[in-house]
């Protein structure tokens, strides 16, 4: 017992040392330290171990010191490497609410201008993020739609209906999918992201006309408070109570949203171009990516319109910039990371939509919702997503207020009041 | 005659009875029912999960007649072997049925091994699986059964947090008993009644105040000396909070000891640490015990703490894998409740091997703390 | 060397101070810098410099409603264990010890059962029980023949804590359970027998005699379900999802945990955090304090 005790309290000096220890760098190698995004369940991670493992082996001299993290966590310990002054050189980030905020209040943004090779990427499809035009991080691509219809087209002709062009269409496919026991369009209601990201995106823009109506809303131009935004609102109630969105959607969560749809327990799901991958072939081979169709009282300027971001990236911090061999390290394993293969790549995987490479041809025999998805992406109006503007207390309570509106604890204009007042606060 | 008031208390007890019985079979069924519907559900496709929630797991272990499709060796196929030191050749299947093109159920078959019409496949040749050899079905067969264990065991990364987690408990656990028990004779036994009155009150406050209760400034100092997601950080944090239990249960243990023990041991010529070595710390057996159960249990369960200080894979322990399954965009539901079992079996094991002892533990600890 | 009584300071110290080093550093040194963080606006990203405020962090949280939806939830759960928990657990006791089942051995380890398993487990688990056409979801359509029939408890801030109640008695009540056993046995068995030669009824016997012999363990247990509850982050953390299922659900912990670490629009998250976690600790001390002297109160009124 006494020996056991004695091995226990060793080991507990023994391996911390060792477990630092596994992060030491060849003497003479450049370290760039290195925050990545993903883990060993998704193609994300398991990808960028392979990346990395293959840029290593091409260039001994540099050393990326990277910790993989997903969801959470990453978020995390992005906080916790900021306050502990444990700052990565090199960084997933975005510019948006939800991507840049740590960053940019601990200023570590980075303008990447000076470094990008315009032969590489095409500059006019990186849009500015700071106030100067900055531009902190490369996206993995444009086109980051969040508010795909799919649609599962067997299953939809199955019941005698077509493609519906109206909400009308819709309403009119509830009763003879509630006899069939399926649901109209499904959503991953228990997310409160889904909400708003997936959803009401699409919905304030059609109704209100104009693309850009969450950004001047949030600068002041526009209140939450407007009909227009109540109005929007108010067309959740309606779904919910023409039966096309089911009050039960609201304990629905991601994973299993997507299971009912590649399952064929629904017609349509809401959910951003990335869960395109996540559908099973079976399904995926006969479903459709669709823009809402026109819904009551939405403006004609936006017709078929989709809520669109640029992606997040990885990016230079200023931390990692202020060494020019680190940087210069970073930036050549940046091109790694970014070069036509690996782009191609994820295009296939459905990670990304439209590279940001300059003059990158699509292949041509990308799986069918690939397609769909580019040409989506290339024939849709893009509208503002929410998240990428509204952020913090204010965007959470608009999504919990949606929820709320589907379970009747809330009228559409308390939501509204509730996150005009957060927000301008 | 004389029988008959026992009869009669009998029946009148019945009623009772009844009502007891069915109370305490409802309440057990209510606690096994779900994690008999987690066991079995752990081994339905995901399909079968969605489709009809309570039938038994069956397209699994059926897989006689899955239908692989030949992939090519494109860059997301990771290779389970080193291509340079093992240059056989191989012939890449992925299942049709079994998240395909997720790249997640794939085989890599020796073409050696194949009879000639199946090494000559090419990528997008499909082939059902009673054709290969029957080493290989024989193989692929338990593979596809234990699809969602070997899946949420490797991709969430469940054996190194399996070891986080032993490490914690084994080593914290240990720290808590030896340092408690030390700071518990000096207060129950050595005197200095003022000092460890002031201590003991200290150390009982410490009692009252959980891990999450100062989880913000302990977060705060420990980022600032880089213990954040280390295993020593976490180490310290786990023992320093089981302290306080340890160290009031074994002062209250020792103090009860008859002192003529430890006068003898001085007549015997001991010193200090030989006589806690050799008198005290065998003397201490049942409230080791307590203290060891309580404080393993504790953190092997523990959660928020992993979730806040520690990040990387190096240190999460098992709670915040498990978790980790169920979060957003976790779409295999298998996987889910394949890592609810990994984590559950080991703890229910132990419960069920050491029952008694373990519930003696427990309810010493609870009423005495 | 060797002092009067086993008296010997070096060794004492040496006895004591790694124990004591340890909880200082990581216990008592975070409290009290949690009461200097609360004070401020510190926020360690924005490079250590800061304001004293004075209670301006304890100010906003007294006006914040999501401070009181939370306590409020809080308070349901320590209602649901002193008032639900403890009085089950004793009642299941109670029928153990009166050798009302057989097979005692058997049913105390199935109901203790929970309490062994990881709270992240559980949550998860019954999270899944409860969803929509979940295992829950579908008995209740085998049971009322309506096919789109749901368990819609978990939908509503009003009905949320019921499901997490049900929850958290499933866990815990086979603890009270095996804590109220091992002092009932502890009795005088020939004061009941007593008791019952007298023609007390099982009721009068419990109420008059074995109650009032345990009071002190309800008390201790009492102290353990408060301390416990308020504490509780795990379970409601992986029963909900985040949105507002998590947002009705809210317990003080939860929110500590998701104004310090995710609201990153809340530039002195950190200290704001201290503010909440603080209060969880005052409230937790008086709340057992109060137990305490009731507890007193009540063995005094016994005795007169």
């Amino acid at each position: 017992m006494k020996r056991f005790i004695l091995v226990l309290m060793v080991l507990a000096l023994v391996v911390p040392a060792f477990a630092a220890g596994q992060k030491e760098a060849a003497p003479g190698q450049i370290v760039v330290k290195t925050m990545a995004y993903g883990d060993n369940s998704n193609p994300e991670g398991v990808n960028w171990v392979r990346i990395v493992d293959a840029f290593h082996k091409a260039n001994p001299g540099i050393k990326i010191d990277y910790e993989l993290l997903y969801d959470e966590a990453y978020h995390q310990k992005v906080a916790a490497r900021l306050a502990s002054g444990d700052v990565p050189h090199l960084a997933y980030m975005g510019a948006d609410a939800r991507w840049g905020a740590p960053w940019k209040e601990a200023s570590q943004q980075f303008d990447h201008r000076p470094f990008i090779d315009g032969k590489v990427f095409d500059l006019n499809l990186i849009p500015p993020m700071g106030p100067k035009n900055e531009i902190f991080v490369l996206p993995l691509g444009t086109s980051n739609i969040t508010t795909v219809l799919y649609m599962n087209e067997a299953l939809v002709k199955s019941l005698g209906f077509a493609e519906p062009k109206t909400y009308e269409d819709l309403v009119a496919m509830v009763p003879k999918a509630k006899a069939a026991g399926l649901e109209v369009v499904s959503i991953d209601g228990a997310d409160g992201w889904a909400w708003g990201s997936c959803y009401m995106s699409a919905i304030i823009a059609r109704l209100s006309g104009d693309a850009n109506w969450v950004s001047k809303a949030v600068a002041g131009q526009y209140k939450f408070t407007d009909q227009v935004f109540v109005d929007s609102l108010a067309m959740i109630t309606r779904m919910v109570k023409d039966g096309v969105i089911a009050e039960k959607s609201v304990l629905v969560d991601y994973g299993a949203n997507l299971s009912t749809f590649s399952n064929k327990k629904a017609l349509f799901v809401v959910q951003g171009q990335w869960a395109a991958g996540s559908i099973d072939p079976a399904v995926a081979d006969t479903t459709k990516m669709l823009a809402w169709p026109k819904l009551p009282g939405e403006k004609p300027a936006m017709a078929g319109s989709v809520a669109a971001a640029i992606q997040v990236g990885y990016g230079l911090t200023k931390a990692g910039a202020a060494d020019a061999k680190v940087r210069d390290a970073a930036l050549k394993f940046m091109m790694y990371f970014y070069s036509v293969e690996e782009t191609t790549l994820r295009l296939r995987e459905g990670a990304i939509v439209a590279p940001i490479l300059k003059n990158y041809q699509v292949p041509a025999d990308l799986p069918l919702i690939v397609k769909q998805k580019v040409s989506l992406a290339q024939s849709a109006k893009n509208t503002d997503v929410i998240d990428a503007f509204l952020g913090g207390a204010a965007n959470d309570a608009l999504n919990a207020g949606m929820q709320k509106i589907v379970t009747g604890a809330a009228t559409p204009a308390q939501v509204a009041a509730e996150v005009e007042k957060l927000l301008r606060k | 005659m004389r029988a008959n008031p026992a009869a009669a208390a009998r029946l009148k007890r019945l009623p009772g009875s009844i009502a007891s019985y069915t109370i305490f079979i409802a309440w057990t069924l209510i606690t096994l029912v779900p994690l008999l519907w987690m066991g079995y559900s752990s081994f339905k496709s995901n399909e079968e999960l969605t489709l009809d929630i309570y039938a038994l797991p069956k397209a699994l272990f059926d897989n006689r007649n899955d239908e692989y499709v030949v992939i090519p060796k494109t860059l997301n196929v990771i290779l389970p072997y080193d291509p340079e030191l093992d240059t056989r050749e191989r012939l890449i299947i992925e299942s049709t049925t079994i998240a395909p093109t997720r790249r997640m159920m794939v085989h890599f078959l020796v073409k050696d091994d194949l009879p000639a019409e199946l090494a000559g496949l090419q990528p997008g040749d499909k082939l059902l699986v009673s054709q290969l050899p029957r080493a290989m079905q024989k193989d692929i067969n338990r593979r596809t059964i234990w699809f969602n264990y070997s899946s949420a065991w490797n991709r969430g990364n469940l054996g190194s947090k399996f070891l986080n987690s032993i490490l914690y408990a084994g080593v914290s656990t240990t720290l808590i008993v030896l340092l408690g028990l030390m700071m518990g004779f000096a207060l129950g036994k050595m005197g200095y009644k003022k000092i460890s009155l002031i201590l003991a009150g200290l150390i009982g406050f410490g009692y009252l105040i959980s891990n999450n209760s100062v989880i913000i400034p302990l977060f705060l100092l420990l980022s600032k000396l880089k213990l954040t997601d280390t295993h020593l950080g976490m180490i310290l944090v786990y023992t320093a909070f089981g302290l306080p239990l340890s160290v009031m249960l074994s002062a209250q243990f020792i103090r009860g000891l008859p002192d003529s023990l430890i006068e003898s041991a001085f007549m015997d010529g001991a010193g200090y640490f030989r006589m806690f070595f050799s008198i005290i710390m065998p003397m201490s057996v049942p409230v080791v015990t307590t203290v060891a159960i309580i404080s393993a249990l504790g953190i092997w369960n523990e959660f928020l703490l992993v979730l806040v200080l520690a990040t990387s894979e190096l240190t999460k322990s098992l709670p915040v894998g498990v978790f980790s399954f169920s979060s957003l965009q976790s779409t295999q539901l298998g996987w889910q409740l394949a890592a609810l079992v990994i984590a559950v079996v080991p703890v229910m094991l132990v419960y069920f091997i050491f029952n008694k002892r373990l519930t003696q533990g427990v309810v010493a600890g609870a009423v005495k703390g | 060397m060797r002092g009067r009584n086993g008296r010997n300071l070096p060794v004492y110290i040496g006895m004591v101070v790694p124990a004591l080093s340890i909880f200082l550093f990581i216990v008592a040194y975070p409290i009290i810098y949690s009461f200097w963080l609360s004070l401020t606006d510190f926020n360690p990203n924005r490079g250590g410099e800061w304001n004293f405020v004075g209670i301006a962090q304890y100010a906003k949280m007294f006006n914040d409603p999501n401070f009181w939806h939370a306590l409020k939830n809080n308070l349901i759960v320590v209602g649901v264990s002193v008032f639900g928990q403890i009085p089950l657990g004793f009642g299941l006791a109670y029928i153990l010890f009166r050798k009302h089942v057989r097979a005692s051995g058997f049913f105390q380890s199935m109901l203790f059962l929970p309490h062994f398993l990881s709270t992240i487990v559980i949550g998860i688990l019954w999270k899944r029980m409860f969803q929509a056409d979940g295992p829950v979801s579908t008995l209740l359509q085998y049971l009322s023949g309506d096919p789109s029939a749901q368990f819609t408890l978990m939908l509503r801030a009003e009905t949320v804590m019921y499901p997490i109640g049900f929850a958290l008695i499933w866990i815990y009540t086979g603890l009270y359970m095996v804590i109220f056993l091992a002092n009932l046995q502890k009795l005088d068995k020939e004061m009941l027998e007593a008791a019952q030669i007298d023609g007390a009824s099982e009721f009068q016997i419990f109420m008059r005699v074995v109650v009032p012999a345990l009071s002190g363990t309800i008390l201790v247990s009492s102290i353990l379900a408060i301390a416990g509850s308020l504490r509780g982050f795990d379970l409601i953390y992986s029963i909900t999802t985040q949105g507002l299922q998590r947002n009705n659900a809210m317990v003080l912990p939860i929110f500590m945990y998701q104004t310090a670490f995710q609201d990153f629009n809340n530039d002195s998250r950190f200290a704001y955090g201290a503010a909440i976690s603080n209060a969880i600790i005052l409230i937790s001390v008086s709340l057992i304090i109060i137990s305490n002297i009731i507890g007193k109160r009540l063995k005094a009124g016994e005795e007169n």
